[in-house]
């Protein structure tokens, strides 16, 4: 019974496949679907007389308001023995309470209305959010301008601010690609303010007046760009907008720039040790910047190598022909003084070296050039065919303006990106391959166990690897 | 899932769904949702929503880790992954040829497979031989195939968010296109569902073990979570990892993979949700088109094993070099069930916010803890689940202080009276968490094909707000008495035991 079963469903399944492989046809050419014409809305910019500028988008389709600043700070302006100022900075403006609310008045506030708030500080910006319905716009608008404006760094939150940082540092070496990736970046940026990384004596020595002092140098309108956009009327939006933050008086002083990180002369490897049956790599280098002409092509160049998906060279060699790895691909994250271009994989200990020989032979080989016109047709496309995907909502769009204005790029910049992507032609990728792309010059670091790794440490033909171990659990 | 793109490691796909669908109702989206049924039995929900000329669309199967058999753990993700491979017209150069050597690729991959099982005892010599003819046969299984086609094919129209989820009870397949490219989609998923090809198998099978090593074997929450349900879950499936036990997976013959398919990716098992800018009428049509000609296909008997009730208190203990955390666990029923929207609201209580009951007393007031959450319905929702709750201790403080705190908020929530503004709170979280979702195409084909699903009803999206706006103190408190007693959790918790660096 069971037998005759499967044999039913089986007789099913082919007779479905071989109607199905001839009922269709072939699959049309990407190129053959028409044309979307699409514009997609634009947010009005304008400029409070204290320097704030704001970026307004309207939409009516659901009741909820949001609103995302973006402050010019980071925590490239740490000082390095107070590694994670920055952060914590962020993180206590919204837990602290400000100089009119207790932190515990906010809390119950913001949540009774169920407002999203968010304060943080990154790498080269800060941000903070707020995302509430329409019908609590008002009072959570208040709370949102001033904790901006007026934190007050409650003690008692600093206090758990900085108790529940530090376990969060004892945690991250649990999680082996949050410490692999923590030690490629300090030694990437090594000697350059990116590359600080806190640790628990840095965050030990973080004190309130730090705090304090850093919130105050950097939060002022003239410093700050605010995207809104939801369910409101342009001119109640604008009068309110002033009445929290127009009597916010503007800073003299300007946030100075900081210098980009220079290139490695010569390649570099580390490995950290770290007993487990998986082993993480990480590779990389300095890239062209956001405002360099082979911006573009180096994106297509990075969507080849490992950034496209399943079709990217780094995917479908290391993954799918060899089965070494789960995750592996690439990145590029453009700056404006500089941009940063990585690969990655994880793969068992005992594949680690034949994993990192396959993913240099690809760079060296796309180095070389060898890049078909065809690799160069299906990526432009792919990039040109998801760009509708910057548009999908107000927050995306107004956002995408306020971040163009904070880096200095024109308005233009994201509505002509298709046409630059379009003239990238194979001799332009071959070039920006031949410049940029140098894997005898890039940061390795591994993380893995030694005892059972496929080749040992001392013969791994790329150079002298380093063991290092890990500064973020020292005390002192 | 079978993309990991970016690194932050896999979630349980049913808790991801779980956090981003709290049911609320605000804005009638039952006006807005067209359902219809083909004969063999394919359910469309269909949203029209003209923001952006985009389309997301989620194909969901009812199955998932809980329908298979013991030995064979891991298929239902492992199949996942293979549905990526290809059909008969896609992925091939020529697929008789093709045909031919995945059989003797087969003839020669499964004698290696017995041989490598037996671990030291397995023949050397022979293992050598298969290896090196497996490996050939493979570099010509690579010739005739063009690899990753599906992908390139979706990727080169422009699509986002290119994804699948393997569950305990549901399985998702997900990606939003151009909305020009809707009958793309058409073309490559129906055939996709009905004549894939589990081409590259025996390299898949290696990429899922990676990827257990990467998602569990290197994380210690997560060797935490999977113990948890081991110690819970004794009868049900629930007590075994999505992802499978390594000595099962390692060997996983092609057959498994593909009887799973024949008896549990029957279109009568299945969901589809299209939202975005489309128009009904023609997306209709198309359905019919490509779909409706598939024949229908019986769907297997569901799985049925019930988890006794628990008798007691259990508790484990995972040691790993790593930071401690403790992690407890309670049975309770699942959704429609009413006292799993009690749950909803309980979780909320306990752990939604930092004016939240479990946040204010361990972080804020007895500063013991630098972190804790709890969750409703893990790990799945077709079955009677756990209500978790998850704390990591500041230095110095033991887990079992922990403990005490957390039991201290349940018997709080048990026997003092709940303030109205803290259940008016918690409610209207649930509401406002809704009118989020409805902003995005892909957040709303999840909650629907999740709903159509779990519940046979896509619309208790909608009935769940009513429920959960409905539901009184009492009725709390009697919830708590019942489900959160010693008698009815497992503890579980990590200590640290360092490795010699």
């Amino acid at each position: 019974m069971n037998k005759l079963k499967i044999f039913v469903l089986s007789l099913f399944f082919i007779v479905a496949a071989c109607s199905q492989a001839t009922r269709f046809g072939p699959i049309p050419a990407s190129e053959s679907f028409k044309p979307i014409v699409f514009n997609p809305p634009v947010p009005e910019r304008i400029e409070l007389e204290n320097g704030m500028i704001v970026y307004l988008l309207e939409d009516h389709e659901l009741p909820l308001i949001n609103i995302s600043a973006c402050i010019r700070t980071g925590s490239i302006y740490d000082p390095p023995e107070l590694a994670n100022l920055a952060a914590m900075t962020g993180g206590l403006m919204r837990t602290g309470g400000t100089l009119h609310m207790t932190a515990d008045e906010v809390d119950r506030q913001m949540e009774a209305m169920s407002a999203q708030f968010t304060v943080g500080i990154g790498l080269e910006q800060g941000s903070a959010s707020l995302n509430v319905l329409k019908e609590d716009f008002e009072k959570a608008i208040a709370i949102f301008a001033d904790t901006l404006m007026h934190p007050a760094f409650e003690k008692e939150q600093f206090e758990i601010t900085s108790a529940t940082t530090i376990q969060g540092l004892r945690q991250l070496p649990d999680n082996p690609q949050s410490l692999a990736f923590r030690e490629y970046k300090k030694l990437l940026y090594a000697g350059n303010p990116r590359g600080v990384q806190p640790s628990i004596a840095t965050v030990k020595r973080i004190r309130r007046e730090n705090i304090i002092a850093f919130h105050g140098k950097f939060f002022h309108p003239n410093n700050m760009l605010l995207a809104v956009s939801g369910d409101f009327s342009r001119d109640a939006m604008i009068a309110q907008i002033r009445k929290q933050f127009g009597s916010w008086p503007k800073s003299a002083d300007p946030v100075p720039a900081v210098a980009p990180p220079q290139q490695l002369q010569a390649m570099k490897l580390y490995h950290l040790q770290k007993q487990l049956s998986q082993s993480t790599i990480v590779l990389g280098h300095f890239a062209p910047p956001k405002t360099h002409p082979d911006y573009f092509a180096f994106q297509v160049l990075d969507f080849i190598i490992g950034s496209g998906g399943f079709t990217s060279r780094l995917f479908s060699q290391v993954r799918t022909s060899q089965g070494l790895a789960y995750s592996v691909g690439s990145y590029y994250r453009a700056d404006i003084g500089y941009g940063v271009f990585g690969a990655y994989c994880m793969t068992k200990a005992d594949t680690t070296n034949r994993a990192f020989s396959v993913i240099m032979e690809i760079l060296e080989n796309i180095k070389k050039g060898n890049i078909a016109q065809q690799e160069l047709e299906w990526a432009k496309g792919s990039i040109l065919n998801n760009f509708i995907f910057s548009f999908t909502s107000s927050a995306q769009i107004a956002a995408q303006q306020v971040s163009l204005e904070y880096d200095g790029l024109p308005s233009d910049f994201i509505s002509t990106a298709p046409d630059r992507i379009r003239s990238v032609t194979l001799t332009d990728l071959k070039r920006v391959a031949d410049t940029w792309l140098n894997p005898d010059r890039m940061l390795v670091m591994v993380v893995g166990d030694k005892a059972q790794l496929d080749v040992q440490l001392d013969a791994w033909k790329w150079g002298r690897v380093n063991t290092i171990s890990s500064d973020i659990l020292n005390e002192k | 899932m079978i993309i990991s793109k970016s690194l932050p490691s896999v979630v349980f796909m049913c808790l991801a769904l779980l956090a981003n669908s709290h049911p609320a109702f605000a804005l009638g989206i039952g006006d807005k949702v067209q359902q219809f049924e083909l004969a063999n039995g394919l359910k469309v929900l269909l949203m029209e929503r003209h923001a952006s000329p985009t389309i997301s669309f989620a194909m969901a199967f009812r199955t998932g880790a809980v329908d298979e058999k013991g030995g064979t753990t891991g298929v239902a993700h492992l199949l996942e992954h293979m549905l990526f491979k290809g059909t008969k017209t896609i992925g091939t150069r020529d697929f008789n040829a093709e045909q031919k050597l995945l059989a003797r690729i087969d003839e020669v991959a499964i004698p290696l497979d017995a041989e490598r099982r037996k671990a030291g005892a397995g023949d050397a010599g022979q293992i050598a031989r298969l290896a090196t003819d497996l490996k050939k046969l493979q570099e010509q299984e690579n010739a005739l195939i063009i690899e990753n086609e599906f992908d390139t094919i979706y990727t080169r129209n422009g699509a986002e968010a290119m994804n699948a989820g393997t569950g305990y009870d549901i399985t998702t397949y997900t990606v939003s296109l151009p909305s020009n490219r809707l009958e793309l989609w058409m073309r490559l998923e129906s055939e996709r569902f009905a004549s894939p090809v589990f081409r590259q198998y025996y390299g898949e099978r290696d990429v899922v073990i990676e990827e257990m090593r990467q998602s569990y074997e290197t994380k210690p929450d997560r060797l935490l979570s999977t113990q948890l349900l081991s110690a819970a879950f004794q009868a049900h499936p629930y007590g075994r990892p999505i992802i499978g036990w390594k000595s099962d997976i390692q060997f996983l013959p092609r057959a498994v993979c593909e009887d799973f398919f024949k008896n549990r990716y029957s279109l009568a098992n299945a969901v589809v949700a299209v939202v975005g800018d489309i128009d009904t009428g023609r997306t209709k049509k198309l359905f019919e088109q490509y779909f409706a000609s598939i024949p229908a296909s019986p769907v297997a008997e569901p799985f049925v094993t019930q988890e006794p009730v628990q008798k007691g208190e259990r508790r484990f203990e995972v040691c790993f070099d790593s930071e401690p955390q403790v992690l407890i666990g309670y049975h309770k029923p699942t959704v429609p069930d009413r006292e799993d929207y009690v749950f909803d609201l309980i979780d909320a209580l306990l752990s939604n916010g930092r004016t939240s009951r479990l946040y204010k007393s361990l972080v804020i007031n007895k500063k013991i803890a630098a972190a804790v959450d709890s969750s409703n319905g893990f790990p799945g929702a077709r079955f009677p689940n756990l209500f978790i709750i998850k704390a990591v201790p500041l230095k110095g403080v033991e887990c079992p202080t922990l403990e005490k705190a957390i039991y201290a908020e349940i018997d709080r929530l048990a026997h003092e009276p709940i303030p109205p503004q803290e259940l008016a709170k918690v409610k209207k979280q649930f509401r406002a968490d809704f009118v989020r979702n409805l902003n995005s195409n892909q957040g709303l084909t999840h909650m629907l094909s999740y709903y159509q699903i779990v519940c046979n009803d896509w619309r208790y999206v909608e009935k769940s707000l009513d429920v959960i706006e409905g539901i009184a103190p009492e009725e709390i408190q009697a919830a708590v008495k019942k489900y959160l007693v010693q008698r009815n959790r497992t503890v579980g918790t990590l200590v640290k035991v360092k490795n010699n660096e």
